[in-house]
């Protein structure tokens, strides 16, 4: 037999070039991903159907209750609804691209992470790449219906202006930027006690749906955990509670994008503590 | 560390703690609430040097620690204590790097995107690597070649048989042209068309390319036919590091023959002895085989012999004097067999 060329492997390209490889390799992922999900056709349609009737049913428990009752702790229900739809909005994107933190607990009992620590890049990056949850899209329809109504009756009123819908939009992405962290420092316990489901529980089912409506209506203690150890809150409540005219200062259009960065730098280091005590699983 | 390794591990070791049981009453909830834990110790001490180039078994019977070993040496474990390197990289510190120059199939888990053709795992494949377009077209083209990947390219992963799959399991493996190639169990579950397939390919990538590649598995008809060298682990601990006939002499495990005759012959009777000629003996004897097991209802008759001292060939004339053979097949020691006669060997360890 002839011998060929000895196999040396693939270098990285430098770092330029390198971003533009890793939003090629996400997009090919992302795509990859839809594409296999299409090939069931009859459960993403039907899936998408039950999560937007189930949405609705959810808000429309709380739009009785305001309608009897006109506004809870000096929200009526328009403002209920704007915070409402940036919370759901944010919440819809986390799910729609971060979905595979929700299932990590099946990575760590079947050992499934293995595979993504054999690839060439980082491995949250390979991680939420294996997936996007189109059918979570349903969340983002729906938090955009509620919200963009909600928001259209207060700019009719005076009490919202047509610029602070910018700002909406921008509570919305930061806190789905917060629900990531929050769901990739859940996840990282994972790499310690391996099940994770009841935690996910407390620290992002919860505080999710808690964060749908004003943290004034809560007791104290829960109100500050909202807004410190889990803190959803920074972005979606602070935001929007200064464009409502109900307190605070322009900082507090500040605070969703501190929030994001600090939450997403402790949620990173608390990921790759966890990686180095991954303990696999046998063969 | 020594530039001609491809893969070096010092002191290798691998511990994990784990809750020690409490029996009696409300055991399970005072497991769950004390703090004792036990030690486990999955690799002990484990030093290997392997060279570019080299094909290497690495055997050992379930539990032995042959995966934690291969998921040290890949970054998935951090060592307990030790060392490694591979291709002149720490497998923990240069994980990402590493990557990019290694290739890993784990027989059982795989690699590629179930529900899409096999083609779009290597086009993705090919974008996290980052190969070259021109380098991908050349990948295709010769693993269609080596492995016959154009047959199935359009069909849907989880549509393969097992052993299109394999195939396809190595070529995602090899597609960023690795020089270290881990394999775990590769060819469980295939069939024997399949086997001889993936040996040869392996035999040929080996050769070819002077990929160094170290295999775990349980068939040791894949050590005899592809590795030159192999370590046999036993509880964490690597209890032989050498050739393989080397390790048949020092253990002399017997080979065992099963013989079907169209009759079986009269006055067989298990732990009967026959010489070289066939003749009965009472008593073992140089150059003799022992009967193990006849079963009269299938007319089948074991019999066990050194292959160093009895060429199969020979041991088949001679039991073809005894009457007349419908079937015949061979039975090697298995892995398990191996490391106990290992084990019971005193100072069997060589190598570097």
């Amino acid at each position: 037999m002839t011998r060929q060329r000895p196999f040396s492997g693939e270098a990285a390209h430098g770092s330029s070039s390198r971003f533009l490889a890793a939003g090629r390799l996400y997009w090919l992922l992302l795509s990859a991903g839809v594409r296999a999900k299409m090939q069931y056709k009859f459960n993403f349609i039907s899936s998408t159907l039950i999560q937007v009737a189930g949405g609705l049913y959810d808000f429309s428990l709380i739009a009785v209750l305001l309608w009897r009752f006109k506004s809870i702790h000096g929200w009526n229900i328009y403002e209920v609804g704007v915070l409402y739809g940036v919370s759901r909005v944010g919440y819809g994107l986390y799910r729609i691209f971060g979905n595979e933190l929700e299932r990590f607990e099946s990575y760590i009992v079947r050992g499934d992470f293995d595979s993504v620590l054999v690839r060439p890049w980082p491995s949250l990056f390979m991680l939420l790449s294996r997936n996007v949850e189109l059918s979570q899209i349903s969340l983002v329809i729906e938090g955009a219906g509620v919200g963009g109504v909600s928001a259209m009756s207060l700019v009719r009123t005076g009490a919202l202006r047509w610029t602070d819908v910018g700002w909406l939009l921008y509570a919305s992405l930061a806190s789905a930027c917060l629900y990531t962290a929050v769901a990739i420092a859940t996840a990282s316990a994972a790499f310690h006690i391996v099940r994770i489901e009841e935690l996910q529980v407390f620290t992002q089912n919860a505080p999710s749906t808690a964060g749908l409506y004003p943290l004034d209506i809560y007791p104290a203690w829960l109100k500050y955990t909202l807004l410190t150890v889990i803190p959803l809150g920074l972005g979606n409540y602070i935001p929007v509670k200064f464009l409502l005219g109900k307190g605070g200062t322009w900082f507090n259009l500040a605070v969703p994008a501190l929030a994001c960065v600090l939450s997403l730098r402790v949620a990173n280091r608390l990921w790759h503590l966890g990686e180095s005590r991954y303990h696999s699983t046998g063969s | 560390m020594s530039e001609s390794a491809a893969i070096l591990t010092r002191h290798l070791s691998k511990s994990y703690f784990v809750p020690v049981r409490k029996s009696g009453f409300f055991g399970g909830l005072r497991t769950l609430i004390s703090q004792e834990k036990r030690e486990v110790r999955a690799v002990t001490d484990v030093s290997l040097k392997i060279r570019p180039g080299e094909f290497v078994g690495y055997i050992g019977p379930n539990g032995a620690g042959k995966s934690t070993t291969v998921k040290m040496l890949t970054g998935i474990l951090h060592p307990t204590s030790g060392e490694a390197w591979v291709d002149g990289l720490c497998p923990q510190r240069q994980r990402q790097a590493l990557a990019r120059r290694i290739g890993v199939v784990f027989g059982q888990r795989s690699q590629l995107w179930w529900d899409l053709p096999t083609i779009d795992s290597f086009e993705i494949l090919s974008a996290m690597y980052e190969v070259e377009p021109a380098r991908y077209r050349e990948f295709l083209k010769e693993f269609d070649d080596l492995l016959g990947l154009g047959e199935f390219l359009d069909t849907p992963v989880r549509r393969l048989s097992l052993g299109q799959r394999m195939r396809a399991e190595l070529a995602a493996a090899l597609i960023h042209r690795p020089p270290v190639l881990f394999l775990d169990e590769p060819t469980i579950g295939l069939d024997v068309v399949a086997k001889t397939r993936m040996r040869e390919f392996l035999r040929q990538i080996n050769t070819r390319h002077r990929v160094t590649i170290l295999l775990t598995t349980h068939d040791l008809r894949d050590i005899e036919e592809l590795c030159e060298r192999v370590v046999v682990i036993n509880h964490g601990h690597v209890i032989y590091d050498g050739s393989l006939d080397s390790l048949r002499d020092r253990v002399n495990l017997p080979t065992l023959l099963k013989v079907k005759y169209s009759g079986v012959p009269e006055d067989f009777r298990p732990g009967q002895y026959l010489g070289p000629e066939g003749e009965r003996l009472d008593r073992p004897a140089e150059g003799a085989w022992k009967i193990v097991s006849i079963d009269v209802e299938s007319r089948t008759v074991e019999v066990q012999f050194d292959r160093r001292i009895s060429p199969v060939p020979a041991v088949l004339v001679a039991m073809q004097s005894l009457g007349e053979i419908k079937d015949i097949s061979l039975v090697e020691p298995s892995i398990e067999d191996l490391v106990k006669r290992t084990l019971e060997t005193p100072e069997t360890v060589s190598g570097d």
